[in-house]
């Protein structure tokens, strides 16, 4: 099979998974280097992308350049038993990124590579309340907020930003853990205001500019504000989407979980959320 | 051309050993090199492909007809594919991802490398370089090393026949 030119060799390779193209890395040098390119990590991670079962951890980016080599002691290292380990977490493209609350030390681990990187960040001035890891204008980028400031990091260039906003959202807790949804350019927050004078708390959505760094809101979905428990965000048919949980409360009958499903038609006009299901 | 007289048109292809295969026009155009000689009118004698030998273009062409039976199914194309390439052997794929590739056929030439790909997963390195036709080119050290650093990805691999 002589004949097989270079295109033809990363169309097939590009279809093998991760364990198995790193150990072909020892077929040859061609091979090797084929393996370790750039164009072709990426044509590989797109090829995975689009398999029908984009969970399975093998089907991995095969070798991001990570910043420093792996560190030797590998992820939870930092945490010295499991009691004291507080992290949030996210995963894309079979990167998974965790924040270690405690220590102020992401962790980026690319389990298909058994690799990992920890990246120190200028400590946070207060509990991190809202987190983000995802693909932006494709570059990878990581979202952290606490009441006062924002970090916005890029983990494969040195980019890093860091702000402190005094209007930000000391009034605001997260209702979902603080995971962040990312749409049309924005890292969204499902969130619960804490109105003084309203008998309960009330829920509207924070949302982060990645292009333009800025903060702000988008109109929340027109339902009953009362006895909400728990919201999430997420992409529907290309929508910004909510799912709403929230316990019924009519009189003397049991309390019950409820759900709602709406969807944003046209982003950022209040008057387009649609009720897709009860 | 068949869409003015009602007939189905017939092509002839002539493989690289100067075997000749009759197949429907309709069959041989998902083979996008075979459609645009038909549509610059070259196609009115024997369609000459020189890089197809015999057995290989025999195979390509049991593959046009049976995919271009199947209606509009993506379904019933996938499980076609895959049991046309079932019993296939590894020379044989190789041979028909070059042809499908010369003949400029994707879907074939996906199905081909997915499968060729599946069949290497668990294969041993040694395995890989004489089915390649590859000459190790590193030295026993530089072939230590980087087997040492990649030294998990060998759980699992058949060692039927490598060192």
């Amino acid at each position: 099979m002589e004949q097989l030119n270079l295109d033809l060799l990363s169309e097939i390779l590009s279809r093998l998974r991760v364990k198995h193209l790193i150990k072909l890395k020892s077929v040859c040098k061609s091979w090797q280097h084929l393996i370790s390119d750039e164009d072709f990590i990426k044509l590989h991670l797109k090829k995975s992308r689009s398999r029908f079962a984009p969970l399975k951890n093998e089907y991995f980016i095969p070798c991001p350049r990570l910043l420093p080599p792996p560190d030797e002691h590998g992820l939870f290292a930092c945490c010295p038993s499991e009691s004291t380990m507080v992290l949030l977490g996210s995963s894309i493209d079979g990167l998974v990124c965790l924040f270690n609350r405690k220590f102020g030390i992401i962790h980026i681990w690319n389990p298909s590579i058994r690799s990992s990187a920890c990246i120190p960040i200028k400590k946070p001035d207060d509990k991190i309340k809202w987190f983000w890891f995802g693909l932006h204008d494709n570059v990878y980028k990581i979202l952290l907020a606490t009441s006062h400031q924002i970090h916005l990091i890029r983990p494969y260039t040195d980019y890093y930003t860091y702000k402190s906003t005094r209007e930000f959202v000391q009034h605001y807790t997260p209702v979902n853990g603080g995971m962040g949804t990312l749409f049309n350019g924005n890292v969204h927050w499902p969130v619960h205001e804490n109105r003084e004078w309203a008998p309960y708390r009330y829920f509207t959505i924070l949302s982060y500019g990645l292009i333009r760094e800025t903060l702000g809101e988008i109109p929340v979905p027109p339902i009953i504000q009362e006895h909400i428990i728990a919201v999430d965000l997420g992409e529907i048919d290309g929508c910004l989407s909510c799912l709403v949980l929230r316990l019924t409360n009519t009189r003397g009958a049991p309390r019950e979980n409820e759900y709602e499903i709406w969807s944003m038609k046209e982003y950022g006009v209040a008057k387009s959320w649609v009720k897709l299901m009860n | 051309m068949a869409a003015e007289t009602g007939t189905p048109t017939t092509l002839t292809l002539k493989s690289n050993d100067d075997e000749l295969f009759s197949v429907a026009e309709s069959a041989a155009i998902l083979s996008v090199t075979i459609r645009n000689m038909v549509e610059d009118g070259c196609a009115g004698g024997v369609i000459p492909l020189d890089n197809v030998d015999g057995k290989t273009l025999a195979s390509v062409i049991t593959y046009m007809n049976g995919i271009s039976a199947i209606p509009a199914d993506e379904e019933k194309k996938k499980s076609y594919r895959d049991k046309f390439l079932s019993d296939k052997d590894f020379e044989t794929l190789a041979d028909m991802v070059l042809a499908a590739n010369y003949l400029n056929m994707s879907c074939l030439m996906d199905a081909v490398s997915a499968k060729i790909a599946q069949v290497m997963e668990k294969k041993s390195v040694g395995w890989v370089r004489r089915k390649f036709g590859i000459e190790n080119d590193y030295t026993p050290e530089e072939e230590a090393a980087v087997k040492e650093e990649h030294k998990w990805t060998f759980e699992g691999v058949e060692t039927d026949d490598d060192n």
